[in-house]
């Protein structure tokens, strides 16, 4: 098993498996156009605390099937291991989920979507602003106006 | 998150109830511009005057919130002129328009959403008032239309089939379809009359057929539009080897209630000409014999679901062995057939659990012997059962029961 290594944004290098490194789609991809290689593939956008943990995340799942199918990855939930994984602060979060949009490894962005969903869920907006730190920019009459244009999905 | 990418908020918003989108809606402007469309995308309709308030939200507020609507459910009755208003407003990319109630419906509103709407991929109609005009329309402008599902729909003509030969169907639910009034003497002759022009137009119209679901059907007519040539006579002779080719290579659903002019010959034929039936009825007014059931047996392999209720000629051989040769099997309805508990000696010994229909059976073994159905608890005991226990049953103890006649026969 041959090993590749990769450069975080703040040069620090990780010498990972192959077969653990092509879990990303883009670094996959970079490996088939350049062959074999000695030099570190650099990787702009990701600190050495997040791809350590997106490293963390493809170990484990190295052996995963890969599946393509989006509804089977839609239906299933969050297996035990990858919940423990995500829990991590909010920001370490978002990045996790930004390096794995970045990387192409669609079944971690499922995840950190789908752990972001959860935190969503039941919520109102007010309190969906509490937890994620958002600014409401809105008039109180756009607010208002929306509020009774989506009257009808409200308790659906 | 303020800084997420919109795809990503995207792709956390198709996570989440239509409840919970409804509140990330108006969390800001971004999320706002994100997921009201995906909101929108399916709206239930259920009064009035969310009716009302929809067709004029236009002049209301700047944006058109119908545009991004694709799947529409209408739950209550609505009447032939607020359909008439609503249709001009709905988005040309509308793709699913489904009534729960179209009692009040009549042509002189549907004929016009065809054309307004002409991407439809799947149309679901329940007690409307529509008749050809409608279908034609159909048939004329949505050329995707891959779903239908007509219940209970008495206004409808016969020739409906041919009206939207132009849709490539893929699934057809028909159900309550009827021809002039039940109380005429004709009544059955006229259903007849309808349901051969009916059989004939699905099986020249609908190469794509996967499912088919209805009342009645003519298997006369159906093999005489497979080939003009063959006749029900000439296939009986060929039956082991049809070499005809089949009108819906992908069927995998068929479920018909009542089939005329069905014979053992015609019924294997059929079967082998659609190899990859997963779900099959059988209609209750056709006794078929032992044969069919080993065609099944032999050639469905893919089967998931049958449904032999009403048939009273069935063994528990011929049962038995499907059991044994379709792998993916896990429902046989055997509603009102002459199979009793007794014939599978292997399901005496199965423990039932708690919510395991036959749980109920156990509980009351002798006055009610019946066997209602077998599903994938006790399906799995009779697939794995040693040769011997059900072997032995079978000799002994037909003589204790006393409806066993025509099981041997």
């Amino acid at each position: 098993m041959s090993n590749v290594r990769l450069l975080s944004s703040d040069n620090e290098e990780f010498v990972v498996q192959k077969e653990v490194a092509e879990r990303s789609v883009l670094i996959k991809n970079m490996l088939e156009d350049v062959g074999e290689t000695d030099s570190a593939i650099p990787l702009p956008n990701v600190t050495a605390k997040v791809l350590k943990k997106v490293i963390e995340w493809c170990d484990h799942h190295s052996s995963d099937p890969v599946t393509t199918d989006e509804t089977e990855r839609r239906t299933t939930d969050i297996d035990e291991w990858d919940q423990k994984f995500m829990e991590v602060d909010q920001e370490t979060l978002f990045d996790i989920i930004l390096a794995a949009n970045y990387l192409d490894i669609k079944p971690l962005l499922d995840v950190g979507c789908k752990t972001v969903a959860n935190m969503i869920k039941g919520k109102t907006a007010e309190e969906i602003r509490k937890i994620f730190n958002i600014v409401n920019d809105f008039t109180p009459e756009e607010e208002a106006q929306i509020r009774k244009e989506n009257e009808w999905a409200e308790d659906r | 998150m303020n800084d997420l990418p919109v795809e990503i908020i995207l792709d956390i918003a198709r996570n989440v109830s239509h409840r919970d989108l409804h509140a990330l809606t108006l969390v800001n402007r971004q999320f706002n511009t994100v997921t009201n469309p995906l909101l929108w995308q399916s709206v239930a309709i259920s009064n009035e005057d969310q009716l009302m308030q929809l067709i004029q939200c236009r002049f209301l507020s700047h944006h058109d919130q119908l545009q991004y609507v694709r799947s529409l459910i209408i739950e209550f009755e609505l009447t032939d002129v607020a359909f008439l208003l609503l249709i001009p407003r709905l988005p040309p990319s509308l793709d699913s328009l489904f009534f729960v109630d179209a009692t009040h419906i009549t042509d002189a509103s549907f004929k016009y959403l065809p054309p307004q709407c002409p991407h439809l991929t799947n149309l679901g109609l329940r007690l409307a008032s529509i008749g050809h005009e409608s279908m034609v329309s159909v048939g004329q402008h949505c050329h995707q239309l891959r779903q239908l599902e007509l219940c209970d729909c008495e206004t409808l003509s016969p020739y409906l089939f041919a009206a939207l030969s132009g849709c490539p169907l893929e699934d057809i639910s028909m159900t309550g379809f009827v021809s002039g009034d039940i109380e005429d003497d004709d009544f059955e002759d006229n259903l007849k009359d309808d349901l051969k022009i009916l059989t004939h137009d699905l099986v020249v119209g609908f190469p794509f057929l996967t499912s088919l679901t209805m009342d009645g059907f003519d298997a006369r007519e159906y093999f005489a539009a497979v080939t003009a040539a063959a006749t029900p006579t000439t296939l009986r002779h060929s039956a082991g080897h049809v070499d005809v080719h089949p009108p819906w290579p992908n069927l995998m659903r068929f479920r018909v209630d009542q089939i005329w002019y069905m014979d053992d010959d015609s019924a294997m034929a059929f079967i082998r000409m659609h190899p990859h039936l997963q779900d099959l009825t059988l209609p209750c007014n056709y006794h078929f014999s032992s044969d069919v059931l080993q065609v099944i047996a032999d050639t469905l392999t893919g089967l998931i679901a049958l449904d032999l209720s009403g048939s009273d000629q069935l063994t528990p051989h011929g049962v038995r062995r499907i059991i044994q040769q379709c792998p993916l099997l896990t429902f046989i309805n055997l509603l009102g057939t002459n199979l009793r508990r007794t014939d599978f000696p292997e399901l005496t010994q199965l423990t039932y659990h708690g919510s395991d229909f036959m749980h109920q059976l156990n509980e009351r073994p002798v006055l009610d012997n019946t066997l209602r159905y077998i599903d994938g608890a006790a399906m799995e005991k009779i697939r794995y059962a040693p040769a011997h226990i059900y072997n032995n049953n079978n000799n002994n103890s037909n003589d204790g029961v006393d409806d066993t006649d025509n099981r041997d026969a």
